[in-house]
């Protein structure tokens, strides 16, 4: 009696046999009393001869020529990297492009070190004291002096010696000292630490016309070498809010009359 | 050792080169350690010893042969510049149809990439869940026994370029390049087993497209 198993069993043995060649005993057996297994077999044999009967193809008469033509150009591409100063493969190149982007990163932590190492200078200046005392000269001195009961508080709370006397609109305002700083190319001062003081519409316009916000605003600075710079700033504008002086009297150009200033 | 660098210095037919000594005893290993060495005589031979069943195999694999030469030369390419890191675990043939099987089953990769829709893709996903191509037979009547003959020929052709790239490889190393089961397995990296599976489906799937030749 023939089984299902039987049959899958011999398809297997049928399918795997080399073409023309003598089944097995086993196989031959089934196949004489099987007709499904027989015709699967003849199937398969004609199958396997029409695959079998594709023309080979053969390659064309320059394929030769082509792949020289190929292999030169390829060669050529990879000349370059075949040089003496190549030659010596890929892993020392590899640790030399290392070398380099080491060299790179070190020069790099260095520079951004020395950034650092100048903060920190510079807040250990700041809170140890003025190291060199800014003293412009006399000349470009010219301070816009207001009287204490003009002046609102500030910010922050004044120093006992800049409250002392008439406040200064200037240079030397509000400041409880000037402090140097330095820089990579040199020593430059720093003249605004305090804070500004406050000026309100509602009070008395002729002081407030003293300021004089319409001049330019000069002052100096002297370098490391001793060096006097004059820097003149230009007068103060907030935008649409452009203070103008008309004869004796300061007028906002915006809208609001009843502004801060 | 002789160096290339130019086009008219290699010479990779034997029959371009009569007054050449005849290395045709030597094996496709030694042919390969002398290519190794530089030797570019040794590297003709072992092209035309192969040219022409790289090319068939990958004609069958891709079914366009202009693809396939293209490809065999970049089998052989790639042959020539892995010659020193060649190891002669395997038969130099498994080794070279593995680089052409390999270039093949990625060109396949490619043109599936570009092709848009798939329409028996979208209506039967077929054995494996890939896409597959649709080609009805075409049972006209033919009139001439020649043409009876192209036109099977190319059914056939047709019917294998619509296998599943994993079925038809196996089928065209066994079927058309005669190559035993075992060879095939080493070619394609994978067992014996998978490869006889594989060869099956590919059979009954061929069966039934081509039913009305068998």
């Amino acid at each position: 009696m023939i089984t299902q198993t039987d049959c899958r069993v011999m398809r297997r043995t049928i399918d795997e046999a080399d073409p023309g060649g003598p089944l097995s005993s086993q196989a031959a057996e089934h196949i004489a009393v099987c007709d499904s297994c027989r015709e699967f077999r003849n199937q398969r044999v004609r199958l396997r001869e029409l695959v079998g009967s594709l023309q080979p193809v053969e390659a064309p008469p320059d394929f030769d020529m082509r792949l020289r033509a190929r292999l030169v150009s390829e060669r050529a591409g990879a000349a370059w990297f075949s040089l003496p100063a190549f030659s010596f493969g890929r892993p020392a190149f590899v640790a030399c492009a290392a070398v380099v982007i080491l060299l790179g990163a070190a020069v790099l932590v260095n520079r951004t070190g020395f950034s650092w190492k100048s903060s920190n200078q510079v807040n250990a200046i700041a809170t140890s004291g003025p190291k060199h005392v800014a003293e412009p000269p006399k000349e470009t001195r010219k301070p816009v002096e207001v009287p204490e009961d003009k002046i609102a508080t500030g910010v922050s709370q004044p120093s006992k010696a800049s409250t002392s006397g008439p406040r200064r609109l200037g240079p030397e305002r509000n400041r409880p000292a000037n402090i140097a700083v330095k820089t990579g190319s040199g020593t430059s001062k720093d003249f605004a630490l305090g804070p500004a003081p406050v000026y309100r519409q509602d009070q008395s316009e002729s002081n407030a016309a003293e300021i004089s916000l319409s001049k330019p605003f000069e002052f100096s600075l002297q370098d490391s070498r001793g060096v006097t710079h004059r820097i003149s700033l230009p007068p103060v504008s907030f935008g649409s809010q452009q203070l103008i002086q008309n004869g004796q009297r300061i007028q906002p150009t915006s809208y609001a009359a009843s502004r801060v200033w | 050792m002789r160096t290339l660098s130019s086009v008219e210095e290699l010479e990779f037919a034997p029959a371009a080169m009569p007054a050449r000594v005849v290395i045709a005893p030597m094996s496709d290993h030694a042919l390969l350690e002398a290519t190794r060495a530089g030797d570019e005589d040794a590297f003709a031979e072992l092209v035309g010893r192969y040219r022409n069943q790289i090319t068939s195999y990958i004609y069958r694999m891709t079914n366009d042969y202009e693809e396939a030469v293209d490809l065999a030369q970049e089998t052989f390419v790639r042959l020539y510049r892995a010659a020193g890191r060649y190891q002669t675990t395997h038969a130099f043939s498994t080794y070279l149809y593995r680089i052409a099987t390999n270039l093949a089953i990625s060109e396949l990769r490619k043109r599936k990439r570009r092709r848009l829709v798939s329409l028996t893709g979208l209506l039967n996903p077929g054995d494996g869940g890939e896409a597959v191509d649709f080609n009805p037979a075409d049972e006209r009547p033919l009139q001439d026994v020649n043409l009876v003959e192209t036109e099977r020929r190319e059914a056939i052709s047709r019917a294998i370029s619509t296998l599943p790239e994993k079925y038809r490889a196996p089928l065209v190393l066994r079927d058309v390049q005669g190559k035993s089961y075992d060879e095939i397995a080493a070619i394609l990296a994978t067992s014996e087993g998978t490869v006889k599976s594989r060869i099956n489906r590919a059979r009954n799937f061929l069966r039934d497209k081509m039913h009305a030749y068998l």
